[in-house]
């Protein structure tokens, strides 16, 4: 038994990059982590003064699909969320606080089971259209979950909510189908050079 | 299932979903408004601004810190604000009259813009707001405010 486990120690020892968290790698979960860092860093350079909602989703949502279509792993998306989330709060963006982290974390966790639902197929731009548009809707709603737990009332959130809805809507499927477009050329030209 | 058709799927959820956010907005603001916790000060037959218990308590501690500024005494509580200062803020000037209605069947009252001298907003604390006369000995006119109508 103690032999077992001594072998197993080894194993994990020698491959320590294969499996480095939800079974990816660490060379990958490096690339994530850099996708993360990305999404925030667009978040606060990009954002333009145009004071329509949802407009961030379009590089937001863009990135976070570029990063889980290059590397179509289970748990891309969440690793993407964490890093950005954790990232939104050192960097002090948005009003929410530390809650903030929500606001990525789920467009994360629910990309992974999008991704599940569409056969991975980010590639397509109808797939792109539809994940971004969800995904960038599902940010939305956190907002609003956010803003429920923080004690505003919900007529004052729900004042815009159709509007604001729409616009993510529109905003989060343009990012995804710049992310599909890019998977599409970008996926054949890497699948040689990076380790999956 | 095949892709092609999770892709329908998918556009149909889309659009449940933009029509569900619209339904949601509408049913909660004509909620909100009927029960008072939402009121809209309606002008030229559009909603110039959104009132509730949180807004009327916020504009309440701005006129105070104002008066204090201007060196005035001002005689409002701390969850009270005078219906001037609160048209003011909603951007309502120049009106002939304006029409305040209360949630149920709470009659309607007018108010030119010489009544409105001593009227106070006062938050309650079931997130609704009354309309009192402070000059009339602080009696309540409305006890649950639902409309503001603005008329030119």
């Amino acid at each position: 038994m103690l032999d077992m486990e001594k072998e197993e120690m080894s194993a994990d020892l020698k491959t320590p990059a294969d499996s480095f968290i939800f079974n990816i790698g660490l060379a990958d979960a490096i690339r994530l982590t850099m996708f993360g860092t990305l999404i925030s860093v667009s978040r606060f350079v990009f954002q333009l003064p145009i004071g329509m909602p949802g407009h961030t989703s379009v590089y937001w949502m863009g990135l976070l699909m570029l990063g889980k279509g290059l590397i179509p792993k289970f748990g891309a998306g969440t690793i993407m969320g964490i890093v950005s989330g954790v990232l939104a709060i050192v960097f002090g963006l948005g009003k929410e606080g530390p809650l903030l982290a929500f606001k990525c974390i789920v467009p994360g966790v629910l990309l992974d089971i999008l991704a599940i639902l569409f056969l991975n197929k980010l590639e397509s731009i109808w797939v792109g259209v539809i994940i971004g548009a969800l995904l960038s809707w599902s940010k939305l709603l956190t907002s609003i979950a956010l803003g429920v737990i923080l004690d505003i009332p919900v007529v004052f959130l729900a004042v815009g909510f159709g509007y604001a809805a729409l616009l993510h809507v529109i905003f989060g499927a343009a990012g995804g189908v710049l992310a599909a477009m890019l998977i599409k050329r970008l996926k054949p030209r890497l699948a040689s050079s990076w380790q999956t | 299932m095949t892709v092609n058709k999770r892709i329908i799927a998918g556009i149909l959820l889309l659009i449940l979903i933009v029509g569900g956010s619209y339904f949601f907005e509408q049913i909660t603001k004509a909620q909100g408004s009927r029960n008072g916790r939402l009121v809209p000060v309606i002008q030229h037959d559009e909603t110039t601004a959104y009132l509730d218990a949180g807004v009327i308590r916020q504009l309440g501690r701005q006129e105070q810190e104002m008066n204090k500024d201007a060196g005035e005494t001002g005689d409002n509580g701390d969850n009270e604000v005078s219906l001037g200062f609160v048209l003011g803020s909603a951007g309502v000037a120049g009106y002939q009259y304006i029409e305040v209605s209360g949630a149920g069947d709470s009659e309607d009252i007018k108010l030119g813009p010489r009544d409105i001298g001593g009227i106070v907003l006062s938050s309650n604390s079931n997130s609704t707001f009354a309309m009192a006369d402070k000059a009339g000995g602080n009696r309540v006119i409305i006890k649950e405010v639902a409309k503001i109508y603005v008329a030119d």
